[in-house]
């Protein structure tokens, strides 16, 4: 029985990652800020939601931002890797 | 008192639209440890949004508003038509209340320990506790102090662990549908308060009636404003005396006759910086409810304080 390689590894992390970054990117985490401005609530606990909401926004697409950047990481990784010699492949 | 408008109908959309998010954001699961960061702010979005959000929402849809548009301008000169956006055209009317969450601040960021790294830290004293409030030792008429914690924006539930020993379960199980039951349950929490306010006490010894608890010396009562890890055991058990009802061949319908339930936690909170504790002014002012109150006098205890120790 074969194992997977040290690329194919690689590329399966990228892969549940950007499966992650796509869950994240339809969540309604994202657009909920919208329900929360001053035509449905106004005064200071409202003005502190929707600053919340926007953090939270903010802080889920950074975290996009990251599993994208290192799905690619990743992927460059594994595409380093199979383009080395065979006996390279071996010891990496 | 800080005032608070709102479109009823947007807000429940609001509502909502959390509880949507909410979902989405629990249902989002990755175990891969190039996750492990991001997992942690998905984490943090879901405690923001379902532990401090929803709840407020929903306390203000649930709250008896005046079905009208008001701007109010009060003592204090809080107007809310003078609210960021207040400005902005409307066609309806919004609903006036006072805003129950007068001391209200943005969630300060979670040190992001873990349930187990806050007691490894704990452990190890990088963690280190307030200074225990000081006891009467018994002696009548001698001061001693409690330390009372009062959050001010949704404390932020890092862990639980259940400690109900092995033997008290069984006794829950076996004494299920018997003439007299008894549970029991001791449970560990972690909380991270953020900007709490801690309130030092000072009381003195002496009989008194548990209701009313002990006269509180407000001279010598300092406040301060204090975030960090709430470690508190609490210990809940319920005794019950069980009549039997209808057909005898099932033991589980039966009816409660008599119940005594009891309720008592032990505790100790580390800051993240030592508290500045300064002396209160006696003017009267609008203040989020204490939440834990702890001393180390066993003899004055009153109901619904806790013990300062682990």
């Amino acid at each position: 029985m074969s194992t997977p390689s040290q690329a194919e590894k690689l590329r399966a992390t990228a892969e549940r990652l950007r499966s992650l970054s796509l869950r994240i990117s339809t969540s309604q985490a994202l657009t909920v800020y919208s329900l929360a401005g001053p035509e449905t609530w106004v005064g200071p606990t409202p003005q502190s939601c929707c600053e919340a909401l926007l953090a939270v926004r903010r802080q889920l697409q950074a975290s996009q931002k990251t599993l994208t950047d290192t799905a690619r990481r990743l992927e460059w990784q594994a595409e380093a890797i199979e383009r080395q010699p065979t006996i390279l492949k071996m010891v990496s | 008192m800080t005032l608070l408008a709102f479109d009823r109908a947007r807000l429940d959309a609001l509502r909502l639209g959390l509880g949507a998010a909410l979902d989405d954001l629990h249902h989002i699961r990755c175990d891969d440890a190039a996750a492990a960061e991001v997992m942690g702010n998905v984490r943090a979005a879901a405690r923001t949004l379902g532990e401090l959000w929803l709840p407020r929402v929903q306390d203000v849809l649930s709250s008896k508003a005046m079905i009208s548009c008001v701007r109010t301008t009060d003592a204090a000169r809080h107007d809310v038509s003078e609210a960021p956006g207040y400005s902005s055209p409307r066609d309806r009317s919004m609903e006036t209340i006072t805003d129950p969450w007068p001391i209200l601040g943005p969630p300060a960021p979670h040190a992001s320990r873990t349930f187990d790294e806050v007691l490894a830290d704990v452990g190890s004293g990088s963690l280190r506790p307030m200074a225990a409030p000081l006891d009467a030792h018994g002696r009548a008429g001698a001061r001693y102090e409690s330390l009372s914690f009062a959050p001010t924006v949704q404390p932020v539930l890092v862990g639980t662990s259940n400690l109900t020993s092995d033997v008290l379960k069984v006794v829950d199980f076996f004494s299920d549908g018997l003439p007299v039951t008894w549970r029991e349950t001791e449970t560990l929490s972690i909380y991270y308060l953020a900007d709490a306010r801690v309130t030092s006490a000072v009381h003195v010894l002496t009989a008194y009636d548990r209701d009313e608890g002990p006269v509180t010396l407000l001279d010598m009562t300092k406040q301060a404003t204090t975030s960090g890890y709430m470690i508190v055991r609490s210990d809940d058990s319920v005794a019950e005396v069980t009549l039997t009802i209808g057909d005898e061949a099932d033991p589980t319908k039966n009816v409660a006759v008599a119940e005594q339930a009891s309720a008592g936690y032990v505790g100790m909170f580390f800051p993240d910086e030592i508290p500045d504790l300064r002396p209160i002014s006696a003017e009267p002012r609008a203040e989020s409810p204490d939440r834990w109150t702890f001393t180390t006098s066993a003899s004055p205890m009153v109901d619904e304080w806790g013990t300062w120790g682990r």
